[in-house]
């Protein structure tokens, strides 16, 4: 039973399913909450007989890891039936399974290891107390010692399978961590493999950190700009008041955009018009070759044909021969106009402007 | 059939004697054995069937739909050797008719994982067809029936490489790159046995040592071995000189840039090896300490031609950051250096004619407006240069976004930053190759880039973005002359063939093969 369920969840493991990144956080097992599933009470009795039951589910696996692990227990002494073995596997994998997360880029191996925050936070003293020193508090490497994000070992790594060998028996030698005195090859061998496994965790998130898509994969400070002067800029060269009013359609923008969004929408406003209420479209005027003007908003445009909406909701689309005449009508025109002369420093200055309107 | 155009390709790889004149390639009239047609990398074909004046008559000849839904985009192009094409998107390779667009047979991949952002294309010797898969997979199939001869892992999927390139067959030699810009890694590519598939030689594009040539640009050896510069694009071959023409990708960490100061070699580079060592000649390096995702891939294009009255043996580059560059391909000293596009992130060319940077348009936390942006004034869709015109063409945009650096940190590591937001408009740029200026350009309305085909028909092929047509323009002054509607962007580079005295142009649209004729 166990087998067959082993090699469904292998089978399981498709190209749809990319697992990669940081788990989320899961809610209880049951609508109930903790403890009114009975596959719990199974799990308890079964892995107290030799491990307080939260030391247990310290760490999320996936459903082929929890059925490894317990097949591993079975083989060194657990006692229960088939049927109650199948519940655990079911109950853990479902309460406390790595999930694969959103995809960072949809790069690497298919099987690449996932991250239990739970895991890598455990694993934080460990790592202060046997790899900091030399490795870096974000694993990049010190003078001292290399850069793990960038390590071999730790890439090839699948929740300790290379990293504890590697611990164990390649790492060069140091003074026993914690205790110093003279290197030595046997400074890891007190981790034990649980954890060899948060170190795992917590190395893995180290390189997802680095990944596209990471937490801290997000804008700083661009509130660099002085007001006035973009004030200044706003009024004048800028031209911005021919069309924008600071007490009128910007007032409080400040206060509704971050200033990094400021930026971006002032700078490319066509990318944001979806999600304005004041929806501002390029309108087309075409003068037919029969000489009959028409005008709309602009659905598509070739070389070939132009389609737009007219003014009563109706579709129309008309042949560009060689005497079709369209004129285009862009309400961003003025800001595109901008990017060729815009300097960084007007930019700032806007932005810091800008975010003053609250 | 198959046997003889094979051979035919065959002997001009062993042999180095091209079966037209050894500096002027040709694509044969009723085949496009290479990706690039011929090792040139100039997709021009002597074909005059269908010219601008007759043009405007072609129409549809078959269509083919990949026949594993949601495969495509198919990017590669496809190869036509005796009367059958071969077509490939990530995982899967079709051998169709290429007079009715009926499948022949396919091979699918259950691969490992790896990048499915596309596959360039095929490589065909003899009874073999080479191909990668993402999984870091070289396969050599028989290309009879699709069955697997070999495969061999080129790259390492848990560093994130993966596969991509359309391998390159030059006498002995399966030559293929490597992809992969999520961590920090050193690119390189890699020769391998047609028959056995056994590794032959690679070449690091960053120093793996120190003492390696350009490590002096780098500021310590863990930065120059993880250095990145991946080769993602099918090399070009002069065989008289006996030289390829790699290209290089983006230096690493991509954006985040504090902590490698210097050009960086050999990323974002024009490099000639030697096919049969892979021994490095010359280099010529498209954008110095690059910090805007520039990689330098886009084919070199080689041709003969005349550059201030004397016959040069010449190599032309329209690169990702919006410069061109004219290069003599014996040693790679560049002959023009000039912008297809307006660019805002440099302030000139060095004595060698390379840009050199404005570190003011480098990557900034608060932001920095920079031109083009991260997709480039150009990207991998191939160009085309036409000795008929004398223009080189490529499909181009005018793009702006903000540049952000989001680790700023002493020690970024992966890409650090990255660009957002932004403004376009896409065009095809005729630019004169003596002078580096545009001769004439044409705007789309639709946003996206093409593969280009140029022919003696004075035609020039190509998409119109997201207008979703299929174009000919008039080749001599950029003029449209006819179109079809492919129902979404081309996505590939246009091929033509003749066959029966019938000439196809077949392009790529999304997971459509379409494939035109002048009907007579």
């Amino acid at each position: 039973m166990l087998v067959a369920a082993l090699g469904s969840a292998i089978g399981a493991q498709t190209r749809t399913q990319r697992p990669q990144g940081r788990a989320p956080e899961r809610p209880p097992a049951t609508p109930q909450g903790r403890g009114a599933d009975p596959r719990e009470a199974i799990a308890r009795r079964l892995c107290s007989q030799c491990h307080p039951f939260e030391f247990v589910v310290a760490v999320r696996r996936t459903r082929a890891q929890w059925e490894a692990t317990v097949e591993n227990m079975i083989g060194r002494g657990a006692r229960g039936t088939n049927a109650e073995f199948a519940a655990v596997i079911d109950y853990l994998s479902e309460a406390h399974v790595l999930t694969p997360s959103t995809v960072r880029g949809g790069s690497g191996p298919d099987d690449k290891p996932m991250v239990d925050p739970k895991a890598a936070e455990a694993a934080k003293p460990l790592y202060a107390a046997n790899c900091l020193a030399c490795h870096g508090a974000d694993a990049r490497g010190t003078p001292q010692g290399g850069n793990l994000v960038r390590s071999i070992v730790v890439l090839h790594d699948r929740y300790g399978s290379t990293l504890g060998p590697f611990l164990r028996g390649v790492h060069p030698p140091v003074p026993v961590p914690g205790k110093g005195g003279p290197p030595t090859a046997a400074a890891f061998e007190g981790l034990t493999s649980r954890d060899v496994l948060l170190l795992a965790h917590f190395l893995r998130d180290r390189i997802n950190d680095t990944l596209r898509g990471a937490p801290m994969f997000k804008a700083g400070n661009v509130l660099v700009g002085e007001p006035r002067a973009g004030a200044e800029y706003f009024q004048g060269e800028g031209g911005c008041t021919q069309c924008h009013s600071p007490t009128g359609d910007l007032a409080g923008i400040g206060k509704r955009l971050e200033p990094v969004n400021l930026q971006q929408r002032f700078l490319f406003p066509q990318t944001a018009r979806r999600q304005s209420t004041d929806v501002k479209v390029v309108t087309v005027t075409v003068t037919t070759d029969s000489g009959e003007t028409l005008t709309g908003a602009l659905d598509r445009m070739d070389d070939f044909n132009v389609s737009f909406l007219d003014a009563s909701g109706n579709y129309r689309s008309v042949r560009r021969t060689p005497g079709t005449r369209v004129v285009k009508s862009d309400p961003f025109a003025a800001h595109v106009a901008l990017l060729s002369r815009i300097t960084d420093k007007n930019i700032h200055d806007v932005v810091a402007y800008l975010e003053t309107l609250k | 059939m198959i046997r003889f155009g094979s051979v035919a390709l065959m002997i001009l790889a062993l042999t180095g004697v091209p079966t037209q004149t050894p500096t002027a390639p040709q694509i044969p009239t009723d085949a496009w054995p290479t990706y690039n047609g011929d090792y040139s990398g100039r997709r021009f074909s002597t074909l005059t069937k269908i010219n601008a004046d007759n043009v405007k008559h072609l129409s549809l000849a078959w269509s083919y739909r990949l026949s594993v839904p949601g495969s495509g985009p198919i990017k590669g192009t496809p190869l036509v050797l005796n009367g059958i094409a071969y077509v490939s998107v990530p995982d899967h390779v079709w051998a169709i008719d290429a007079r009715t667009g009926r499948e022949i047979w396919h091979f699918e991949w259950n691969g490992k994982g790896g990048n499915h952002i596309g596959n360039r294309g095929v490589g065909i010797l003899g009874e073999s067809l080479y191909v990668v898969t993402p999984d870091c997979t070289l396969h050599s199939l028989d290309v009879k029936n699709g069955k697997e001869r070999w495969n061999q892992t080129i790259c390492d999927l848990d560093q994130y490489y993966y596969a991509s390139a359309a391998p390159v067959i030059v006498g002995r030699h399966v030559i293929v790159g490597v992809s992969g810009d999520d961590l920090d890694i050193p690119g390189y590519i890699e020769s391998h046995d047609p028959e056995t598939g056994a590794f032959q030689w690679r070449w690091y594009v960053v120093p793996q040592k120190k003492g390696d040539p350009g490590f002096e640009t780098w500021p310590n050896e863990d930065m120059a071995r993880h250095g990145g510069g991946m080769t993602w694009q099918p090399p070009t071959y002069d065989p008289d000189l006996n030289l390829i023409y790699v290209t290089t990708g983006n230096p690493q960490p991509v954006v985040a840039y504090k902590n490698r100061p210097g050009a960086n070699l050999f990323t974002a580079s024009i490099v000639a090896l030697n096919p049969d060592d892979g021994k490095m000649r010359w280099y010529f390096q498209s954008s110095p300490h690059d910090t805007h995702d520039w990689d330098a891939t886009q084919t070199p294009v080689l041709f003969d031609a005349e550059f201030n009255g004397q016959p040069r043996k010449l190599l032309a580059q329209a690169s990702r950051n919006g410069k061109f560059f004219l290069l003599d391909r014996a040693d790679g000293k560049a002959l023009v250096s000039s912008d297809y596009v307006v660019t805002n992130w440099s302030k000139g060319f060095d004595e060698k004619g390379q840009p050199i940077p404005n570190p003011a348009k480098d990557p900034q936390i608060a932001g920095a407006l920079v031109t083009p942006n991260q997709g480039g004034a150009t990207n991998w869709p191939p160009p085309s240069f036409s000795p008929k015109t004398g223009l080189f063409y490529v499909s181009a945009a005018q793009a702006y976004s903000v540049w952000y650096i989001y680790d700023a940190g002493d020690n970024p590591q992966g890409w650090g930053g990255t660009d957002r937001g932004g403004w376009s408009q896409n065009m095809v740029q005729a630019i004169d190759y003596k002078t580096g200026n545009v001769r004439w350009s044409h705007k789309w309305e639709g946003g996206g880039m093409s593969g280009l085909l140029s022919t003696a028909g004075n035609v020039l092929f190509s998409g119109d973005g997201s207008s979703g047509n299929f174009v000919a323009l008039n080749a001599t002054t950029g003029d449209p002359l006819w179109h079809s509607g492919v129902r979404t962007s081309v996505s590939n580079g246009p091929i033509t063939y003749t066959l029966d005295g019938l000439q196809y142009v077949v392009v790529g649209a999304g997971d459509t093969l379409w494939a035109f004729v002048l009907n007579e």
